[in-house]
């Protein structure tokens, strides 16, 4: 935009040529520089005689309006060339460093603004995968609870099964032990008794009775069974 | 000394420069032409301007940020002028094409009527003829901004304001409007020209008249001359701040109005 030369400067050309025509035109002492200063002049000073370069000071009358066209033609160059001056090396580049600068910080702006949205959405996305990962972890923990207590309840009863087995077998072992004892006692007692009873009957009864007598005793035993059930009685 | 003194005189182009302490430069005469001191002061005012923009631009083209307190209040006014003067009266796209010629103006305005308020100084602004240079700088600025954007025919067209009449009366209003429109554009130029130019003068005319006080009392007795001269320069210090606040005020409306003139030239009414 500022490469423009012609609308900066433009005012300047327009200026330069209006003085300039009106220097070739007119009485150059004694016309006014711009055009309408005459008017303004006319209506404002009692004489109406416009002194041209007048440095009234000396003369002890002072015109306050008095033209000047030197040093309105003075004040023209002298702004024109600091026109050109600064535009060149101050107004281009400051205008320029300028809008960099706005341009600079509209998107340090932006990029600040996109960062933080992309933080509050990382953060949201971290916060839902920590609660995630805690109900994973509740899970597994309630798994493995519930794998312990089924195990631990496998090893109790399987451990109440087997004592209840031990229990039995012994209780068998004993009782058949119990069994035979008892079928050793009839026996040794039968044994004992028929010594007794044949001391007892040697001198009644014969050889032959004797032994008759015994079978029958030992059959009748026999038919009691160790147990003692049936009658001897 | 006292008989003599005329407030006037302060406020006229001298060929001498005055230099306090030391007394009264006579200036040279270059060329044919006599050096005044306002042409000194213009030019002092232009190196001051070289003197401030040319480093801020160099600084400002190196660093990302401005950093010093003059440095930004020079960007500070440059960045109000184009935001809230120019892009605001011209338009966004024009604006940027004629702040250059708005920052000049304001700062050198600025600065031209800053002079004036310092020790040997004088405003230049304080001139009809330097204020109707820029004032026909502005209208300059008009008219180029108006040819360009609609031709010369578009731009002389655009002058006079859409009517609301019956066509029947447009041919007999339209050229009145036309001139009543052409005078008004010269008008406001020349009153631009006017307005800094006499606000500057009546300022220093109230400072000068109201220390001159001082010198008319100079030799009365010491019971006079005594409460008056603290009632002047007690004054003057107070006008001179008043002055301090017109200097910036009235380089603030040269460059608005010249930008609300430049963009009254670029949009159709």
């Amino acid at each position: 935009m500022l490469r423009r030369k012609l609308s900066a400067f433009g005012p300047l050309m327009t200026t330069l040529i209006t003085l300039t025509a009106i220097w070739i035109g007119g009485h150059v002492s004694a016309v006014a520089a711009p055009p309408f200063e005459d008017t303004a002049q006319a209506d404002a000073t009692h004489e109406g005689e416009p002194h041209g370069d007048t440095h009234a000071a000396s003369e002890g009358e002072i015109n306050i309006l008095a033209a000047e066209s030197s040093l309105a033609i003075y004040t023209v160059i002298v702004f024109f060339l600091l026109l050109v001056l600064l535009y060149r090396f101050a107004w281009g580049p400051i205008s320029k460093a300028l809008e960099d600068r706005e341009q600079s910080l509209e998107s340090a702006f932006r990029e600040a603004e996109n960062a933080r949205a992309e933080a509050a959405a990382l953060l949201e996305q971290h916060r839902k995968q920590m609660e995630q990962v805690q109900d994973q972890v509740r899970q597994i923990m309630d798994e493995a609870n519930r794998k312990a207590e089924t195990a631990y309840q496998e090893r109790l009863s399987q451990a109440r099964s087997d004592a209840e087995a031990t229990v039995e077998r012994a209780t068998r072992e004993i009782s058949a032990a119990k069994d035979q004892a008892v079928a050793e006692l009839y026996e040794r007692s039968a044994d004992l008794a028929v010594t007794v009873a044949g001391q007892v009957l040697r001198r009644e009864i014969s050889g032959d009775e004797h032994r008759r007598l015994i079978e029958v005793a030992s059959q009748e035993l026999q038919s009691v069974g160790p147990n003692g059930r049936g009658g001897l009685s | 000394m006292a008989d003599e003194h005329n407030p006037l005189d302060h406020v006229i182009d001298h060929p001498t420069l005055e230099i306090p302490f030391l007394g009264e430069l006579d200036l040279p005469v270059l060329f044919g032409i006599q050096v005044t001191r306002f042409m000194v002061m213009e030019a002092v005012a232009a190196l001051l301007m070289l003197a401030i923009f040319i480093p801020l631009a160099r600084h400002a083209a190196r660093q990302k940020v401005t950093r010093g307190r003059l440095l930004n209040v020079f960007e500070a006014i440059l960045v109000f002028i184009r935001d809230k003067v120019a892009r605001p009266a011209i338009g966004h796209h024009h604006a940027d094409q004629f702040l250059p010629y708005l920052w000049t103006v304001f700062f050198f305005v600025l600065i031209c009527n800053l002079l004036g308020m310092i020790p040997g100084g004088a405003s230049a602004t304080g001139n009809i003829n330097v204020t109707a240079t820029l004032a026909l700088m502005t209208l300059g600025a008009v008219v180029v901004a108006g040819v360009k954007e609609m031709g010369p025919a578009g731009f002389l067209k655009n002058l006079v304001p859409h009517m609301d009449v019956p066509w029947i009366m447009k041919p007999f209003l339209w050229p009145l409007m036309f001139v009543i429109e052409v005078a008004g554009l010269l008008i406001r130029h020349v009153v631009l020209s006017v307005r800094l130019f006499a606000n500057m003068l009546a300022g220093h005319i109230v400072l000068a008249v109201i220390l001159g006080f001082t010198l008319t009392v100079s030799e009365a007795a010491l019971y006079i001359k005594g409460p008056v001269i603290a009632a002047s320069v007690g004054g003057v210090v107070l006008l001179s701040l008043l002055e301090l606040f017109v200097a910036f005020l009235q380089a603030y409306i040269f460059t608005f109005l010249s930008a609300l003139f430049i963009g009254a030239a670029v949009h159709s009414h």
